[in-house]
């Protein structure tokens, strides 16, 4: 097979025999390429850094060749599953973001905001108050009260049209319901169980291994890999209904898929580390703007959230010295600030 | 090569003939985006069928159709930050597969499309930062760029000021001129009048009369569609037909030259 790469004036074209073919802007390349970068930075640093300091070259040596037991111990057994799920869980994250924001064509139409998050947390703590808090049945407990407060969201907002601003709103204030549940479960609960809960409820890679988190990997790779495949299609919704039927590809299709796609990369995320806010939200803004890419975009959307949840990781570990805080108060407090900014800056655009 | 379709519904049928210019006109409201939509396959009839080359339109794929029927709908939106070069570029998609993105071909139509409306020079800007005409042209664009023997067109001059909706439509009638088949709904009767080789006349979700602009602009059939009073007189330039409206104004001198058309 030969390839032939060509440049033009910003981007690069591949044409490759049995029809390959392709067209790519050059600042897409350099801004994924500088998150990756970042990224594999961050995580190398997350492997560095902790109560027993190790140099780059012993951790890549742990990783890739014999090390002295203990550096095995903990840059292989302890810190590697921690800053490996920060970086897959954190691509779902950002490419869920991504699909939600293209469907509900509304920047902030994240999960976060749609109350798929809010649904996961209250239906978690208040598994983790009124069961126990296994892994498998918090886990359960999460995914089923996201997925129905989804599915209350979209029935509620139905007839909404497409432009989203109703399941955006209905989303916010199924949120804050959810959220005054949640306190009362945590509120009424025995104290060290509404600890856990309350830990749980704001999520963290505390404590993550490989024997819980395998699994969850594996099917948001495979998840980040299917959802690829929508990408064009959701390019296409970009420009309105009408135009993507006109172009061959039916509306309604491509949201059912994206839909399902989005729920199922947040879903196991949430099963696995508790619900992570805003993280989707932000990811495909950075992605955006950092790979000057317009509409969708799920691979840079999926890259900034690698990013993001790498770094966020990185200083709930090392911020506040001797405590490990959750992920999830980072991303919050980050998060929050970031939000006002979008708020104050798409109010200004008119977009929202 | 015949191009066909046959709509059936509301008690409605309609050849549209192959390689004619198709202009549809009727007051609000009376279905002709919604005719155009059953044409364009994004409504099915509840009961009738579109048939495009024999064929029921709702049999075909979706892809298949695309790539032999483009449509420029009015509800487009524009993606923020997008290039005109990547808005144009995503007409290409029915022609493309998962691995093919970007062949020769697909190239070649972009930058025929781009240079055929006059945005090749600005093939980097983003959309959202183009005039109004400017982006309807990049519509159109995309329209053609999709290389479709069919083009469907649903008001695309609305919104623009007068310059702007004369070269658009200068553009569709030479890419009738090609061979292609366009079928437009446009408001402006005597664009329709310049424009059309066939004109199809709805009211109230019927076709009320179709034909040549010539045969079928009459005044008692402006009088009875539109509710308007008319004069039709005969257009100087082209030698068709030119409705003059009879509504209230104000006198001009009556020496002035303004009346003194010359052809």
């Amino acid at each position: 097979m030969s390839a032939l790469i060509r440049t033009e004036p910003g981007s690069l074209v591949l044409r490759a025999s049995a029809g390959v073919s392709g067209r790519v802007h050059t600042r897409t390349i350099l801004g994924c390429a500088v998150m990756l970068l970042l990224t594999g930075a961050v995580t190398v640093l997350a492997l560095m850094l902790g109560s027993v300091r190790y140099s780059p070259a012993e951790v890549l040596q742990a990783l890739f060749s014999d090390a002295p037991g203990t550096a095995e111990l903990f840059v292989v057994q302890w810190r590697l599953p921690r800053a490996v799920a920060a970086v897959v869980f954190g691509a779902a994250l950002g490419a869920a973001g991504a699909i939600f924001q293209s469907l509900t064509r509304n920047p902030l139409g994240s999960p976060d905001i749609i109350g798929f998050t809010a649904g996961a947390s209250a239906g978690g703590v208040a598994v983790v108050a009124l069961v126990g808090s296994g892994y498998a049945v918090v886990a359960g407990g999460a995914l089923l009260g996201g997925f129905v407060v989804a599915v209350l969201v979209m029935l509620l907002s139905r007839g909404g049209g497409a432009g989203g601003f109703r399941l955006i709103i209905v989303g916010l204030g199924l949120s804050a319901m959810l959220a005054s549940l949640e306190s009362w479960f945590i509120l009424t609960a025995d104290l060290d169980i509404a600890q856990v809960a309350a830990v749980w409820g704001v999520g963290s890679l505390n404590g993550i291994g490989f024997e819980h988190s395998g699994p969850a990997l594996v099917l948001s790779l495979l998840a980040l890999a299917g959802s690829g495949l929508l990408g064009r299609r959701l390019g296409l919704l970009d420009l309105g209904d009408d135009l993507s039927a006109g172009l061959g590809v039916p509306p309604s299709g491509t949201r059912v898929a994206g839909v399902a796609a989005g729920v199922v990369l947040v879903a196991l995320v949430t099963a696995a580390t508790g619900p992570i806010a805003f993280v989707a939200l932000a990811a495909p803004h950075v992605g955006r703007w950092i790979a000057r890419s317009a509409g969708a975009s799920l691979g840079p959307a999926a890259l900034a959230g690698a990013l993001i949840l790498a770094s966020a990781d990185l200083l709930a570990q090392h911020a506040v010295p001797g405590h490990s805080l959750p992920v999830g108060v980072v991303t919050v407090a980050v998060g929050g600030l970031y939000l006002i900014t979008l708020l104050i800056r798409e109010n200004r655009k008119g977009t929202l | 090569m015949g191009y066909e379709q046959r709509i059936v519904g509301e008690d409605l049928s309609l050849d549209i003939p192959g390689g004619e210019f198709t202009v549809i006109i009727g007051p609000n409201a009376c279905g002709k985006s919604t005719l155009l939509r059953s044409l364009a396959r994004l409504l099915k009839p509840r009961a009738g069928t579109v048939l495009l080359d024999g064929s029921d339109i709702h049999r075909l794929r979706a892809r298949e159709v695309a790539a032999r029927l483009g449509l420029l709908p009015q509800s487009a939106i524009v993606p923020a930050g997008i290039s005109v070069f990547d808005l144009v570029r995503r007409g290409r998609y029915p022609h493309q597969s998962i691995l093919s993105r970007w062949s020769q071909e697909d190239e070649d139509s972009v930058r025929r499309a781009l240079a055929s409306t006059d945005l090749t020079a600005l093939a980097d800007r983003p959309v959202d930062e183009l005039s109004g005409g400017q982006r309807q042209r990049a519509w159109a664009a995309m329209a053609l760029a999709q290389d479709s023997q069919i083009l469907l067109l649903d008001e695309p001059t609305t919104y623009l000021d007068v310059s702007h909706q004369i070269s658009l439509l200068d553009l569709f009638a030479e890419l009738h001129e090609e061979g292609r088949t366009v079928v437009a709904v446009l408001h402006d009767i005597n664009h329709a009048a310049r424009y059309a080789t066939h004109l199809v006349v709805m009211a109230e979700g019927r076709v009320v009369a179709q034909g040549t602009p010539r045969d079928v602009l009459t005044t008692e059939l402006l009088d009875r569609v539109f509710d308007i009073e008319a004069t039709i007189i005969e257009d100087p330039v082209n030698g068709g037909p030119h409705v003059i409206t009879r509504h209230r104004g104000r006198l001009a001198a009556a020496d002035s030259t303004l009346r003194k058309v010359t052809p």
